[in-house]
């Protein structure tokens, strides 16, 4: 049956397997914090994931790809190009510049 | 990068526990998938401390001050990691199997203003988190300098040179500045913390001008003859009907603002005890509250934006004039 239905897993443990290596959500990690330039040496709690991962797995996100933008863009109210439109984050100014400094950046680094 | 934090109230019973989560999203996502929390656009990534340094020896200023300072810490703490790779970039593969190199750069930080004043260093109710100019010329509708990151931070690190602290606080104090000597946003590569704020309607618009407009024009008309005003109005489908007027609610939410501005204007024309004047900038106030609520804007709207806040300012002495303003 295996065969005929092309599964990857023989039972439900090897299931369970394939699905833990399943890209998953960051881990939760605990710092300990404490305030050098202060009076105080209370240490306190905090409780927080890894932003980097958080980002791979927002990015990766296999239900949001369809919103997701790559490229800024340019756009405008009719043909003659002379008003611009504002409304979602790459049609802005801001990412045009970034990319920019990014691209310059890159060259010299190239160079 | 869009990060937000927002302090919550968890629940009254358990006694007041507050938790204070930080959520990181993309600009990738458009922005209506952004704000449903049902697409999960939104990861949480982290709890910042909220009771710490509560209660100490310290007196209330200082302790305050070590709180903004523990909010960076922990801020810097938590994106490290992201603020380590902005400028060199790093791969990320998208759902389709693409991979592309990315710099996670701060772009927005939507935040109330306590927050922002948090988050920029700036001081609470003194100034303004994007530009230099003083709560006192806030009023006359001219821009300040706006502040810019690298420079706030440097303000802040000449401050700190000064031999006392008298005299460091003073400095600090006429920038509109708060001693934070490594804010979480320093060396993030490309970003601009101050360029990163962004306004929020209900609290700057809804519960800030609109605030303000409802007291001055209570003043002017007078609460009984603007309840009754209100009481007048015809039903209408989608409108609130204020039964017994707008002066006797208290703690009024942002709905009940948004109700009063559907049918604030019907309650000022047409009689002679408003002049003008005050009809006038109360349109272009209302005008600039809804203009500012696009969802998309053209060099067009931003425009008629300006030439809405131009009119108010054109028209804004006769609250002065007839003494309606508070607090004079």
């Amino acid at each position: 049956m295996k065969e005929k239905l092309g599964l990857s897993y023989n039972n439900s443990r090897s299931l369970n397997q394939v699905i833990n290596e399943l890209p998953a959500l960051a881990e939760w990690n605990l710092h300990n914090l404490t305030l050098d330039d202060s009076e105080t040496t209370e240490s306190i709690e905090l409780w927080c994931r890894d932003p980097t991962d958080a980002l791979k797995s927002l990015w990766g996100s296999p239900a949001l790809f369809q919103f997701m933008k790559f490229a800024p863009e340019k756009q405008y109210t009719n043909s003659t190009m002379k008003k611009r439109l504002y409304n979602e984050m790459n049609t802005g100014n801001w990412w045009w510049k970034k990319q920019a400094s990014v691209m310059s950046r890159m060259v010299d680094i190239q160079n | 990068m869009i990060l937000s934090t927002d302090k919550t109230q968890l629940c009254v019973l358990t006694g007041g526990k507050t938790a204070y989560p930080v959520y990181m999203t993309i600009g990738n996502f458009d922005k209506a998938v952004r704000r449903k929390p049902s697409y999960h656009a939104q990861t949480l990534v982290g709890y910042l401390p909220t009771s710490a340094l509560g209660d100490t020896e310290l007196n209330e200023t200082s302790a305050r001050l070590g709180r903004f300072r523990l909010f960076h810490k922990a801020m810097n703490t938590i994106f490290a990691p992201l603020k380590a790779v902005a400028q060199h970039g790093l791969e990320l593969t998208s759902a389709d199997g693409a991979v592309r190199h990315g710099h996670p750069i701060l772009a927005c930080y939507p935040a109330d203003y306590p927050e922002q004043s948090l988050v920029t260093c700036t001081r609470y109710n003194v100034t303004c988190p994007k530009c230099d100019i003083s709560s006192d010329k806030l009023g006359n509708g001219k821009l300040g300098t706006r502040r810019e990151q690298n420079e706030t931070l440097r303000k802040i690190h000449r401050a700190a040179e000064e031999h006392s602290k008298t005299r460091m606080n003073a400095k600090l104090k006429s920038e509109g500045l708060n001693y934070i000597p490594h804010p979480f946003w320093e060396n993030w590569y490309l970003s601009d913390i101050h360029l990163a704020m962004t306004p929020d309607i209900l609290h700057q618009l809804y519960q800030g001008v609109v605030e303000h407009l409802i007291g001055w024009l209570r003043k002017l008309i007078g609460d009984a003859e603007l309840d009754a005003r209100f009481k007048r109005l015809p039903p209408a489908h989608g409108v609130r009907r204020f039964k017994s007027g707008i002066s006797g609610l208290t703690q009024v939410s942002g709905p009940e603002h948004k109700d009063i501005c559907k049918q604030l204007l019907g309650c000022l024309l047409a009689t002679s005890s408003v002049p003008l004047g005050a009809v006038r900038a109360s349109r272009a106030l209302l005008d600039f509250l809804y203009l500012a609520q696009y969802p998309s804007h053209s060099d067009e709207t931003l425009e008629c934006l300006q030439t809405a806040l131009d009119e108010f300012h054109a028209n804004k002495e006769v609250f002065l004039n007839l003494d309606a303003r508070l607090g004079t």
